[in-house]
């Protein structure tokens, strides 16, 4: 047998576990390897030492990370979590009405007077719209960087056609539609300000770690405020939990206490 | 593993809205979730990143059925974060941020005067790391560092020997037998 497996075995027998292998034939192989003898013997020392070491705490901080997460258990979380899902609601419909705009566009290459490449191409612009209130209502979190692009074409579609309106180029009718748009774009802007406003993000609501949203919503703005050193640096922030930090200051950036 | 059962029934509160479970929840685990944290990223991180953990896991109490421990599941969380923070770290090549240079308890000597062990766990692979920051330095059993590390428990069997067999590598000959221990044996108390 070869003394990778064996050395397997042997360190899972230290811990007492199912080492995979007959215990007779681990003994056998220790007989007749005076390596995975001496192996056996150093592993033992090594797991004693190490358990010995390894970093220990040296300040305990729970004061501040229940300042910083019970809110988000305790009071706010309700109604955060109920205006969530009326945002993430809003705009999966939005995101269905538009697409029903967009597929004539797009499949038909039909609208008003307008030739059939013209067509395509407001199709597109359309469809990308739909997506990008789709995007909102499925990740949350990204709606802070969706909000703006989508609220300046919203502007644009529905300021032209006011403008065209009052100079009498088109129907009221056919440009309600862009009232759809200008919803989303909204929705998009409420969404937005409501994670930077550091209540429990919507983007946080599945915390089971194969769903975890990657480090971009950990950056927003408000949430940092609450979370990271920057509470340190200003203690008013972290109220009483931030003042009692007073050990050398061990975190990334060197944010000191005040 | 009763702290963890009891870990478990403080979730099941907190989750309930009880503001004392939830306290107690992250007073009983928070030396666990730091430890591995900082055996992870280094201490110098560790207080951030294990804020982050529960900043992600307390929201998510909610979710939270308890088809697993909690301490599996929270540590499961850290295990992310930290990974997150160590694929940012390469990405800005802020490679100076993840272990301070010089740290005390690199250097703190156990009782018989030999360097401790801990320090060499920051040249370990992370994968060997974790498994063996979990199944020594934590105590967890094999089969719930792997629902921790999203691996088969062999997997976690495999890279706790690795691991040892680094660290045997790591430390002078000298230091890991100690004297009189140098007889054949397969004598298993430790």
């Amino acid at each position: 047998m070869d003394c990778d497996r064996a050395r397997e075995a042997i360190s899972a027998r230290i811990d007492g576990e199912d080492p995979g292998l007959p215990g007779n034939v681990i003994e056998a192989h220790l007989a007749s390897c005076a390596e995975c003898r001496d192996w056996q013997q150093r592993a033992h020392e090594v797991t004693r030492r190490a358990r010995l070491g390894g970093p220990f705490l040296e300040r305990d901080l729970t004061a501040q990370v229940l300042a910083a997460v019970g809110p988000a258990l305790a009071g706010r979380r309700p109604a955060g979590q109920g205006r969530s899902m009326v945002q993430r609601t809003g705009l999966a419909a939005v995101a269905l009405a538009q697409l029903a705009i967009t597929l004539p566009l797009l499949i038909l290459g039909h609208d008003h007077g307008a030739g059939t490449h013209a067509a395509h191409e407001l199709g597109s612009f359309d469809l990308a719209l739909a997506i990008a209130f789709a995007v909102g209502a499925i990740r949350p979190a990204l709606s802070t960087g969706l909000a703006w692009p989508c609220g300046v074409a919203a502007a644009g579609l529905v300021s032209t056609a006011i403008a065209d309106l009052m100079a009498g180029q088109t129907f009221g009718a056919d440009e309600a539609q862009h009232l759809i748009a200008a919803a989303g774009a909204a929705l998009l802007f409420w969404q937005a300000r409501t994670i930077g406003a550091g209540t429990a993000g919507p983007a946080l609501a599945s915390a089971w770690p194969g769903d975890l949203p990657g480090p971009a919503p950990t950056r927003a703005a408000g949430r940092a405020a609450v979370l990271w050193p920057k509470a340190r640096q200003t203690p008013e922030d972290g109220g009483s939990d931030a003042a009692e930090i007073t050990g050398p200051d061990i975190a990334r950036g060197g944010g000191k206490v005040a | 593993m009763s702290a963890v059962d009891e870990l478990t029934r403080l979730a099941h509160a907190a989750r309930l809205g009880d503001a004392a479970a939830l306290e107690s929840f992250v007073r009983t685990s928070y030396d666990q979730v730091w430890r591995f944290c900082a055996a992870l990223a280094g201490p110098a991180a560790a207080d951030d990143l294990v804020q982050e953990t529960y900043a992600r896991c307390v929201p998510g109490l909610r979710q939270f059925r308890g088809d697993a421990p909690a301490m599996t599941w929270l540590l499961g969380i850290a295990r992310h974060v930290c990974a997150a923070e160590l694929r940012s770290r390469i990405r800005t090549r802020n490679t100076a941020a993840c272990w301070p240079a010089e740290p005390d308890w690199l250097k703190a000597p156990d009782a018989s005067g030999q360097v401790v062990v801990g320090d060499l766990l920051a040249r370990l692979g992370p994968e060997r790391r974790a498994a063996f920051v979990l199944t020594q330095l934590l105590g967890l059993r094999y089969a719930e560092a792997a629902a921790v590390c999203e691996c088969p428990e062999g997997t976690i069997r495999s890279r706790v020997a690795r691991a040892r067999e680094d660290l045997i590598a790591m430390l002078p000959a000298d230091e890991t037998v100690p004297e009189g221990r140098r007889q054949a044996g397969t004598s298993l108390t430790c």
